[in-house]
């Protein structure tokens, strides 16, 4: 049996639970099963504190009330599913799904989730009469589209919806308050529910784009989890082509966005196949030229003897010096580094290898994927940096200068420049091959078409831009893009020299240097602009002007419009092209490396077969085949798994009333003129524009106008707190919480006195009350009435003892209202006579018929007891009975059970003062019939019992039948029988 | 007698008076109780006094005298008006 105390704090916690799970008209059925585990003992076989007894297994049953929006009942018989398009199978049977459950919709991209999403806010649109929906996208573009799909396919009246999209826009109050329809980012919707500016609890429908970002703190995961602390009666649809790139990650988003099913769909799902564009992929295995196979094997010569030492050293695995892994290098030293075991010495020894091997596998991953003259650069950069760094004795690391004094480097060296000194010099074999295929598809397809390359590194993109600008004449024109860091500057070595070179200490000396570095700075920046004037008068110009200061947004922007209106027709990305930007329609993906992460890929090749078939050229070189088919395999598993139910599901609200199952109703939406507009565009602003304007209730000019007239703000806003429902929102003072039950211990007639002084105290408390909160009224006057209740009952009705009993009272109330099984189970073994010490009278308070049959059932004598009460009430009219149950407390005492005291204090583990420990032993051996206890109980009884008799002797007055009729009555019989021997035995004299 | 002894026999004093206190009070509800109850009261009150002892010792000691007197008593009362009203009364 769970002690009292225990139950106590567990309440606690699932009071908070409650508090927290308190949405609308969700209700959670908690089923606790304890099970008691092994636990550690010690000597005298109690249990070591510190330790859980049990094991609880927490069953969570979650049922939804009816919701608390507003429904049409007309628009609920059927749902509208918009023919302007052709119907898809598929689209058809994942919005009826997403109709009635929170869904994760994962499908390819391009395959229409837009579409879905629009459907499903339109139909919840149709349902309520005033509630929210709200779409968000992390991105302008995706925004944008979501917008023209809207009012472009479902209709949805442009004057309800309402755009917001950055934090800067103004009344947004009244915009939140006036509209039912919006649309905007996960940070515009964070910060207004936080603000109180939007009430959680008008949301009906939550639609999120890109779910697969609801990781972390991302404002999609803080959003969901406000809401759902206000509200569980809302929709939401989650959209992603690609949920995550695990099974811990996709949980992740499933947990975080309250999701109660997955509608998983690939590029080779039955009823996708049809409706895909064609993407021709193709994969070219690119050998490595001989130039290249010619510098890997003069670079392993030279770096042969420190791999053969960290092989010995069993620091890296043995395999052929080309082979050498950057990243395992790095692995490794950093897990030497970690090792607190090893000597200094020997540590940053092998660290030092270690560092020279990934340095070298670097070079050679470059080699291989890039080609020489990315490998070049960063040999280069690595090269002098060392060797200046050692000429000037800064660097003592005999085991790198092994490798970069080696005299065969020299020879690479020469080499290198050689190769790149010849302008037609083709770096890679997948250069030339970039140059086949543009040259074939610009030839076939004009040069209306658009291409992407996607690299990882930005040397490789410059270079592909230089090497693709040198080829195709008018009709290739490529630029980089790239994201806004700048480029890392490469070693510079006059400028290390001079700053390690020795200093003079005399002013001449200083002067002199100051001299030269000013000559030095100068002449910088003299070559420096040279060099931007050169490149300005390159085409290429602007492509490595931005590689080596990146790109702010505003030249991205500038650059993607170009791009699509054709000044450019080959962009070369690195990874900021994959995903979010709104690069349109493009006919042509190169991936020209690839990388292990399967969402990347699936992003790059999403850009591709939109609206038209495209084709995606994947080039490998080395081991880059086996890296794409293992990411692509991890993520076909993937979905093998989400499909086999391996995902943990929340359960959600399905809003519509259960016995209504809306029909479909197939309907060709006739958009107005003004709003089929939109389905010409193309620009994101401009379809932004349009819509703020038309939403605005504006006849919007298709062209730019900066109208900006807003009504002036009447009076500005107080904010708004939203609340739980079930929450007491007034000031509530801290005397009202207190125990109303007031504990007496000398009976009938000092009762009244303590009533007086009790009720004077409380006057004065009020009186403080109201000076504390003159404005809340009514919770002083509530203060008021509660007293008077006080008072009548103190009158009529006797009160024994507060505490235990307001204790019993709760655990009975609270037992059912939980509806815990082991709780209850637990109140039937209070009411049990066996547990009961003090068995004068067991009628609890009668809260619950059922509890006081099981009483009855329990406890023959008590029976009549039972009887009166119910007689009792049956004589009382029903006001007057709950009055009676509120405040009834049965005469005389009932102690069912002594209080369980906590061994421990709660928060940390310091035992009890000597007091306080003696009695909670005390208790505890009451409750366990501890046998020492008993004896010293019978002994002093004995004692106490001849004592009395003298007493008696002496002076009698006291009547000796009351007081064996009180002791006989319950007490067990064993007892009775070693009260006698006891008494004998003291009455002999004898010492005990 | 030794400690033992003298502690059973204070003990059994207390019995005395804490069922003698107990009718007075329940003496008009026909209450019962078993004798279980009256021990651990006056366990209850047996800590309780010790405390109290030991503590009016403390408060004697720091005043510098050896005897217990009033005046300590009403330190320890000090939490309690009513009472310390009443000992004023009777004072």
């Amino acid at each position: 049996m769970a002690s009292a105390d225990d139950c106590f704090s567990d309440l606690e916690d699932d009071e908070l639970d409650k508090l927290y799970e308190k949405a609308i008209n969700k209700n959670v059925q908690e089923t606790i099963t304890r099970r008691s585990v092994p636990v550690q003992r010690d000597l005298h076989n109690n249990v070591l504190p510190g330790q859980k007894t049990v094991y609880e297994e927490i069953q969570r049953e979650v049922s939804f009330g009816p919701t608390h929006h507003e429904l049409d009942c007309d628009a609920l018989s059927f749902y509208v599913y918009p023919t302007n398009y052709e119907v898809r199978e598929y689209q058809y049977n994942i919005v009826y799904k997403s109709l009635f459950e929170n869904t994760l919709c994962a499908i390819p991209t391009g395959m229409g989730k837009t579409f879905i999403a629009s459907t499903v806010m339109l139909n919840y649109f149709r349902w309520t009469k005033k509630a929210k929906i709200i779409f968000t996208a992390p991105t302008r573009p995706l925004v944008a589209q979501q917008i023209k799909a809207c009012l472009g396919i479902t209709g949805i009246p442009s004057d309800q919806t309402a755009i917001l999209l950055d934090k800067s826009r103004k009344n947004r109050e009244d915009i939140w308050a006036s509209k039912r329809v919006f649309f905007a980012t996960p940070q515009v919707v964070e910060n207004d529910l936080k603000r109180g500016v939007l009430d959680p609890k008008d949301i009906v429908c939550l639609v999120i784009d890109e779910a697969h970002r609801a990781t972390g703190s991302y404002a999609y995961t803080n959003v969901v989890n406000f809401i759902d602390r206000f509200n569980s009666s809302y929709r939401l649809l989650a959209l992603t082509a690609t949920p995550a790139s695990d099974l811990e990650g996709v949980q992740e988003v499933v947990n975080n966005l309250g999701i109660s099913r997955i509608e998983i769909r690939t590029e080779e799902s039955m009823d996708i196949v049809k409706y895909m564009k064609k993407r021709r992929k193709e994969k070219i295995e690119v050998p490595l030229s001989l130039e290249i196979e010619d510098i890997i094997e003069q670079l392993g010569i030279a770096v042969k003897p420190v791999l053969q030492q960290a092989v010995e050293l069993g620091i890296y695995e043995e395999c052929d010096p080309s082979q050498i892994n950057a990243f395992k290098a790095m692995q490794q030293s950093q897990k030497i580094i970690a090792n607190p075991s090893i000597p200094e010495g020997i540590k940053w020894r092998n660290f030092f290898i270690l560092q020279l091997l990934n340095n070298l596998g670097q070079m050679l991953k470059r080699l291989k994927i890039y080609g020489i003259r990315t490998f070049y650069n960063y040999f280069q950069n690595k090269c002098t940096e060392f060797t200046t760094k050692y000429n000037l004795k800064k660097s003592t690391n005999k085991i790198a200068a092994e490798f970069y004094y080696h005299p065969i480097l020299k020879n690479i060296k020469k080499q290198c420049e050689h190769y790149l000194n010849d302008p037609k010099f083709v770096g890679h074999g997948k250069l030339q091959c970039v140059k086949d295929e543009l040259m074939d598809f610009f030839q076939k397809s004009g040069s209306n078409s658009r291409v992407i390359i996607f690299t990882e590194l930005r040397e490789s993109a410059l270079e592909i831009v230089k090497f693709v600008d040198s080829i195709g004449g008018d009709r290739i024109r490529p630029h980089i893009f790239i994201g806004q860091a700048r480029a890392k500057e490469g070693f510079d070595e006059v400028k290390y020299t001079r700053k390690h070179a020795p200093k003079g200490r005399k002013k001449t000396e200083r002067l002199k240097r100051q001299e030269e570095e000013e000559l030095l700075e100068t002449e910088r920046r003299k070559r420096a602009e040279n060099d931007k004037f050169e490149r300005t008068a390159k085409r290429t110009g602007s492509s490595e002007e931005a590689q080596i200061s990146g790109m702010n947004q505003k030249m991205q922007k500038e650059v993607i419009h170009n791009f699509k209106n054709g000044e450019y027709n080959v962009l070369v990305c690195t990874s900021i092209g994959e995903e979010g930007l709104d690069i349109g329609e493009v006919d042509l993906i190169v991936c020209y490396d690839t990388t292990s992460s399967p969402i990347k890929n699936i992003q790059r090749m999403g850009r591709t077969g939109r609206k038209r078939d495209g084709k995606i050229l994947l080039l490998f070189s080395s081991n880059e085949s086996y890296k794409f088919e293992r990411a692509m395999e991890d993520y076909s598993t993937l979905q093998a798994q989400i499909s086999k139910q391996c995902i943990d599901y929340k359960k959600s609200d399905r809003i519509v009333p259960e016995n209504i199952i809306p029909e479909c109703r197939e309907t060709l939406i006739t958009i107005d003129d003004e709003d089929e507009v939109i389905n010409e565009m193309e620009d994101v602003d401009e379809v932004i524009r349009y819509a703020t304007q038309r939403m605005m209730g504006k006849k919007p000019k298709v062209k730019k106008s900066t109208t900006r007239g807003k009504k002036a703000k009447e009076n500005k806003k107080t904010k708004k707190f939203f609340m739980p429902d079930n929450v007491e929102t007034s000031i509530v003072s801290a005397s009202s919480l207190l125990n109303k039950v007031i504990l007496n211990e000398n009976g009938g007639k000092q009762l009244a006195t303590d009533n007086e002084n009790s009720s004077k105290k409380r006057k004065v408390f009020k009186a403080l009350d109201n000076l504390e909160n003159d404005s809340t009224e009514e919770a002083s006057s509530s203060l008021e009435t509660e007293d008077e209740e006080m008072s009548d009952n103190n009158e009529a009705i006797f009160i024994t003892n507060g505490q235990n009993e307001s204790r019993n009272k709760m655990k009975v109330t609270a037992n059912f209202n939980g509806g815990n099984v082991a709780l209850s189970k637990q109140a039937l073994n209070y009411a049990n006579p066996s547990m009961a010490i003090f068995v004068n009278d067991c009628s609890l308070p009668a809260k619950n018929d059922k509890e006081v049959k099981t009483i009855q059932e329990n406890q023959h004598h008590l029976e009549k007891e039972a009887k009166d009460v119910y007689e009792n009430n049956l004589l009382l009219t029903s006001s007057e009975k709950d009055l009676f149950r509120k405040h009834y407390v049965p005469e005389g005492t009932s102690f069912n059970v002594e209080p369980s005291l906590v061994q421990y204090t709660k928060n940390i583990n310091v035992p009890h003062c000597q007091k306080v420990s003696e009695v909670i032993s005390l208790f505890d051996d009451e409750r366990n019939d501890n046998k020492k206890r008993t004896i010293d109980m019978n002994y002093t009884k004995c004692l106490a019992r001849s004592m009395l008799r003298d007493m008696q002797k002496v002076s009698k007055v006291e009547d000796k039948s009351q007081s064996d009729n009180s002791f006989n009555h319950e007490s067990s019989q064993s007892l009775t029988l070693s009260n006698a021997e006891l008494d004998d035995i003291l009455g002999s004299d004898s010492d005990f | 007698m030794n400690e033992d002894g003298e502690r059973a026999q204070l003990k059994a004093r207390l019995w005395v008076y804490v069922e003698e206190r107990l009718q007075q009070v329940l003496s008009s509800e026909e209450a019962n109780y078993t004798p279980k109850f009256i021990n651990s009261l006056l366990e209850l009150a047996y800590l309780q006094l010790g405390e109290m002892g030991s503590d009016l010792q403390a408060f004697a000691e720091h005043a510098g005298r050896d005897v217990v007197n009033e005046s300590d008593f009403r330190l320890y009362l000090r939490r309690q008006p009513e009472l310390q009203e009443q000992l004023t009364g009777r004072k």
